[in-house]
């Protein structure tokens, strides 16, 4: 009677618990098998079944109707913020010069070596008369576009700002939040996807917007989300030059993980943010922003 | 898996694990202290390296805050001692006995109002005893299957069926228990239960 399958069931079923499994789809092939016999001989029990699928989509749209409430999600998020930020507790380690004879000759030169290419890599960017902005300027626009990306991605209250929802009327509807008419890409070709793009609020500059993207990873995983954020330049936007992008990477934490590339163009500047490397990378073949990259 | 993504992984079901302590709780202030706890015992390091994300990190995930939050509010509620509610029932996890026999009832779907239904059965679901609401929600409204439940409370399948068939037995009994509601609601029975002709 209940031959081991699919079914979930280890105990033999008969009577109101072959119906009841029946309706909640807890049959395996041989016992739905059994089930259309018995249907065939007894069909009032097709109502049994019906009644029970029926009771069950009621008691979903009454016990389903509960959301979490945004003052609790937002509780959450800092929550989870603060845990991201929080440093290792300090622990009193003997010195490394104290305690690590001949090896730390050996920590001397690759020091050396370390400053040796820093020095090098800063003197290729004066070469392309690059200016690398200071982590100051850069800290609060990195953490709001980071913090603005994920939480795009976690709740669904943010993404209710994204009022323009064609990539055809982008351009048109965010010339008029930025001033001058932005680069929008069109990255159909490239298997990126437009999602939507709304005002927001960049911090340290003008008018501000916010475009979403999703691709496919190009590592296999699950789909890639990308925000570009756009800002109208002004006295108090970071000075970017403008055939240089810049990555800014996650030293002091605020960028929760995520990638951020910065670029110029004209008065406008942007912001890409990925989760990982590979997929900013691929926006940035695909739009061709900046090749020469500034390490911030 | 990378914190980040575990994050992203997590906070997506916190609608579905903020209605489970809601159901569980009765009570909107303790469900938020119970889905705060979830989230600050999921998130720790330990619990991030420890998760096993297997062939379907959504579901893993949400089975696994899901655990989180039966638990979480088990110890609330063996802390709340002057309260009386029976946490035996919780860990009466024994009772692997053959799910009920007597078959669901016989009505006229013809004439039923689902919609009126909702109304009336959203007190009966209230006045359910935890455990079967918690078992309940799992099945209808986050469609898990006997199995999977079983494995989040750690309890035998066959007691998760015969929580499902009393809590299911509790919500059709008061649909009848008055006979002008039964009558409002076109709940026309057209036949008793007769398990016989089920019994091989």
């Amino acid at each position: 009677m209940n031959d081991q399958s699919t079914n979930s069931n280890e105990l033999p079923l008969t009577g109101g618990a072959f119906l009841r499994a029946a309706a909640d789809g807890e049959l395996s092939p041989a016992e739905q098998a059994r089930l259309e016999a018995h249907l065939a001989a007894n069909p009032a029990d097709k109502a049994r079944i019906s009644f029970e699928t029926g009771l069950r989509s009621c008691c979903c749209r009454v016990m389903s109707s509960a959301k979490c409430p945004d003052a609790l999600r937002n509780r959450i998020l800092d929550q989870i913020t603060s845990t991201d930020t929080v440093s290792p507790p300090a622990t009193r380690a003997r010195s490394f010069w104290a305690t690590h004879g001949t090896r730390r000759w050996l920590g001397a030169i690759a020091a050396a070596v370390v400053l040796f290419v820093g020095v090098a890599f800063v003197m290729n960017l004066t070469r392309y008369g690059a200016n690398v902005p200071s982590q100051a300027q850069f800290a609060q626009v990195v953490s709001y576009v980071a913090k603005e990306h994920r939480e795009c991605d976690i709740n669904p209250d943010r993404v209710r700002k994204f009022t323009i929802a064609s990539i055809e009327d982008a351009p048109g509807a965010l010339a008029s939040i930025v001033g001058s008419e932005p680069t929008v890409p069109n990255l159909e070709a490239a298997g990126m996807v437009f999602k939507g793009a709304g005002r927001c609020r960049v911090p340290d500059g003008g008018q501000s917007a916010h475009l979403r993207f999703e691709m496919p990873d190009p590592d296999g995983g699950p789909p890639q989300r990308l925000s570009l954020f756009i800002q109208q330049r002004t006295a108090l936007t970071p000075d970017l030059d403008e055939n240089v992008a810049y990555l800014l990477t996650d030293k002091d934490g605020v960028s929760y993980g995520s990638v951020v590339y910065a670029w110029r163009k004209g008065d406008v500047l942007y912001y890409l943010v990925a989760k990982k490397l590979s997929a900013c990378n691929k926006f940035r073949d695909a739009v061709g922003i900046p090749k020469t990259v500034a390490a911030r | 898996m990378e914190r980040p993504e575990f994050e992203q992984l997590a906070l997506e079901h916190l609608d579905s694990v903020f209605r489970m302590a809601l159901h569980l709780a009765r009570n909107q202030t303790e469900a938020e202290d119970i889905v705060q706890e979830v989230f600050a015992r999921a998130f720790r390091p330990t619990s991030i390296q420890g998760f096993q994300p297997g062939e379907d990190p959504p579901t893993a995930m949400r089975a696994w805050l899901f655990t989180i939050t039966h638990n979480v509010f088990l110890t609330r509620l063996k802390q709340a001692s002057r309260r009386a509610t029976p946490v035996a029932d919780f860990f009466d996890a024994t009772d692997n006995q053959p799910p009920p026999d007597e078959p669901p009832p016989l009505y006229d779907g013809q004439t039923l109002d689902w919609e009126q239904v909702d109304s009336r059965i959203k007190t009966a679901i209230d006045d359910l005893k935890p455990e079967f609401r918690e078992v309940l929600l799992m099945w209808a409204v986050e469609g898990l299957k006997y199995r999977e439940i079983a494995a989040i409370l750690d309890v035998p399948i066959g007691t998760i069926m015969s929580r499902l068939h009393r809590a299911r037995k509790i919500l059709t009994d008061h649909l009848l228990q008055d006979p002008q509601t039964a009558d409002d609601l076109g709940l026309r029975r057209l036949g008793n239960p007769d398990p016989e002709h089920l019994t091989r």
